[in-house]
């Protein structure tokens, strides 16, 4: 009979079947792409850059508040909200209410604009926060908005038991007077509680956008068309919206590189849901725009292969298919077969519909295709590696493959208008 | 890249590095927040809550090295949060349903696991978990005592009890049921 340490052992051998499914890697990288980029504001440069602000502000080039920003390059995005405030730029509402467990959770205020409706929140008295408590944003409503939570990031301040942070949604509609924000309040102990705050919204102080247009323009790629449609440059941020028009949603949603006045504005995150996509960058850097150009650097691109790759000489030197490299790395006799293991670059992934080799005059499609593991070409570069397993007697001699998705360098340029 | 470099390279909130990090052991996440969650639609949920909270808290570890013990933990509390949210997650004196006997388990093919699975069902839901963390995800005992909210020495005697009672229980002479149910392994 087994010891019971064997059948834990035996138990954890079949658990380890489980594996994470392929997409997993594309739903965590766009659940980090929907988090905001932490910013862990560095007071000083902020204290100096608002003074700076102020000083400009005070000999009077001040016009409105969008562009005052563009003026002084400084960002909205790493002013406190009281720096905000000095600005002109927000609403004050300073409203509160007491959580479950004591904690006070206070709207300082808020700012708006085309592209976001950002809420400036302190909470004081959370007793003792752990990792684990913690509250989630929903979304706020009012008249004509149903503003979905897009991010936002918390720090300490320096206020024992105090906590800043920013709650993002989409922007909201001017004709909304009273707002609602709703959250998940999740304490440490005990069941989570909903919560809602309302607040009166002045409209007055959303901030224009400098460039609002549509751009409705295409590019052709191997798969299809990808569409740029609108763009929308407010002072927190530009937003480029699009869509996919493609025989198949691709893999990985490519570059796309903004450059204003021949500048490039970082960009912030890049999500794409059914067949449209948004991509954020910063907000412009300086005015006035002399232009504004999109370049489509790269995306998911497909490299038919025409010819049987030979196996004959396998070895851990690439050989050259297309734009990419593979690597033959073995050919090995199995107990069921052979097993043929090919390395490739992170994302090339080989087209494993009608893969197979031609071994002994046969055509022999693959039989099973392993997890990918590192190979480490120990020069900076990873190679990723799977074992393609044929059942056949015969040593494969070609590998048949129609061909592969990749990276592709498309580097075509979108010029956008500018009103000059 | 190891772990130390890609753990400072992700408190810059370089995004890559922390998805790297994880990735490279994705198949273990997954396993965890599968245990929990029982199915493959509400562990992704688990994984990207996970991962989102630990790019908003990244900046509280001390050690670098200690990335895959406090990443496990944040997803074990996430999947608990989850389960409390869908009202799933009993209290710990209450039997838990076995997840992985869930109708959705593709995985729930062989007698060995079944079997197990039942011999795991007739111990307590702590001990169970302890049980599970220790043996099929391999974690430390510090790491479960985290994950857990115990003391390190509850947690080690919540191992060898269960264990003991599962010796017991195939041992076959002193089949032992501390509810009173029929035993039918």
């Amino acid at each position: 009979m087994k010891t019971i340490e064997e059948k834990l052992e035996e138990y954890k051998q079949v658990s380890n079947r489980i594996q994470a499914p392929l997409a997993l890697e594309g739903r965590l990288r766009d659940a980090l792409q929907r988090a905001p980029l932490n910013k862990r504001t560095n007071k000083a440069v902020a204290w100096l850059l608002s003074t700076a602000a102020a000083l400009i502000l005070m000999i009077g080039v001040y016009e409105y508040p969008a562009f005052a920003y563009y003026l002084n390059k400084l960002s909205i995005n790493s002013l406190s909200f009281s720096e905000v405030m000095e600005q002109g730029l927000g609403q004050k509402i300073k409203k509160s209410i007491t959580l479950q467990d004591g904690a006070v959770f206070t709207i300082n205020g808020v700012i708006a604009d085309d592209n976001v409706f950002r809420i400036y929140y302190t909470i004081d008295n959370r007793p003792a926060v752990t990792e684990y408590s913690s509250y989630h944003f929903e979304r706020v409503k009012g008249i004509l908005t149903d503003s979905k939570w897009l991010g936002g990031y918390r720090e300490d301040s320096n206020k024992k038991d105090q906590y800043v942070g920013v709650a993002e949604f989409e922007s909201v509609s001017p004709f909304s007077r009273t707002l609602t924000l709703s959250f998940v309040d999740y304490p440490d102990h005990g069941e989570k509680i909903a919560c809602s705050i309302s607040f009166n919204f002045d409209a007055s102080i959303a901030m224009k956008s400098i460039v609002k247009q549509d751009i409705s323009q295409f590019i052709t790629v191997d798969k299809g068309r990808i569409h740029f449609d609108s763009m929308t440059a407010s002072p927190t941020s530009t937003v480029v919206k699009g869509r996919y028009e493609l025989e198949e949603m691709p893999r990985f949603p490519g570059k796309t590189m903004l450059y204003v006045n021949g500048v490039e504005v970082a960009m912030t995150s890049s999500v794409w849901s059914g067949t449209g996509f948004v991509i954020k960058y910063e907000p412009f850097p300086t005015n006035p725009i002399q232009s504004i150009e999109l370049v489509f650097k790269n995306s998911e691109g497909y490299h038919k292969i025409n010819e049987p790759i030979s196996l004959a000489s396998p070895s851990d030197r690439s050989i050259k298919v297309g734009d990419e490299k593979l690597w033959i790395r073995s050919v090995t006799k199995s107990e069921t077969g052979y097993d043929v293991v090919i390395a490739r670059k992170k994302f090339t992934f080989l087209d494993t519909d009608h893969l197979s080799v031609q071994a002994g005059g046969n055509i022999v499609p693959v039989s099973s295709i392993s997890k990918e593991r590192p190979w480490d070409l120990k020069n900076g570069n990873i190679m990723w590696e799977q074992t393609y397993s044929f059942d056949t007697t015969d040593k494969p001699e070609f590998l048949l493959v129609d061909g592969y998705q990749y990276i592709k360098a498309y580097n075509k340029k979108i010029s956008i208008p500018v009103d000059k | 890249m190891n772990v130390s470099q890609l753990v400072k390279q992700a408190k810059k909130g370089n995004k890559e590095a922390l998805l790297q990090l994880i990735m490279t052991d994705q198949d273990a996440y997954y396993r965890l927040a599968y245990a929990y969650m029982g199915n493959e639609h509400d562990a992704m949920d688990a994984m990207e809550d996970m991962i989102v909270t630990l790019y908003e808290k990244i900046h509280q570890l001390q050690k670098g090295e200690a990335f895959y013990s406090w990443s496990k933990t944040i997803l074990v509390n996430r999947c608990k949060a989850m389960l409390r949210k869908k009202k799933r997650f009993l209290p710990l004196e209450d039997e838990r349903e076995p997840s992985a006997c869930a109708d959705d388990n593709p995985y729930r093919d062989t007698e060995s696991e079944i079997n197990m699975q039942v011999l795991l069902s007739h111990l307590n839901a702590q001990q169970r978990e302890a049980i599970e963390l220790r043996y099929v995800h391999d974690l430390a005992y510090q790491t479960i005592a985290e994950m857990t909210g115990a003391p390190l020495g509850t947690i080690k005697s919540r191992i060898s009890q269960g264990i003991q009672k599962l010796k017991t229980m195939i041992g076959g002479d002193r089949y032992e049921n501390d509810r009173g149910e029929t035993g039918g392994v």
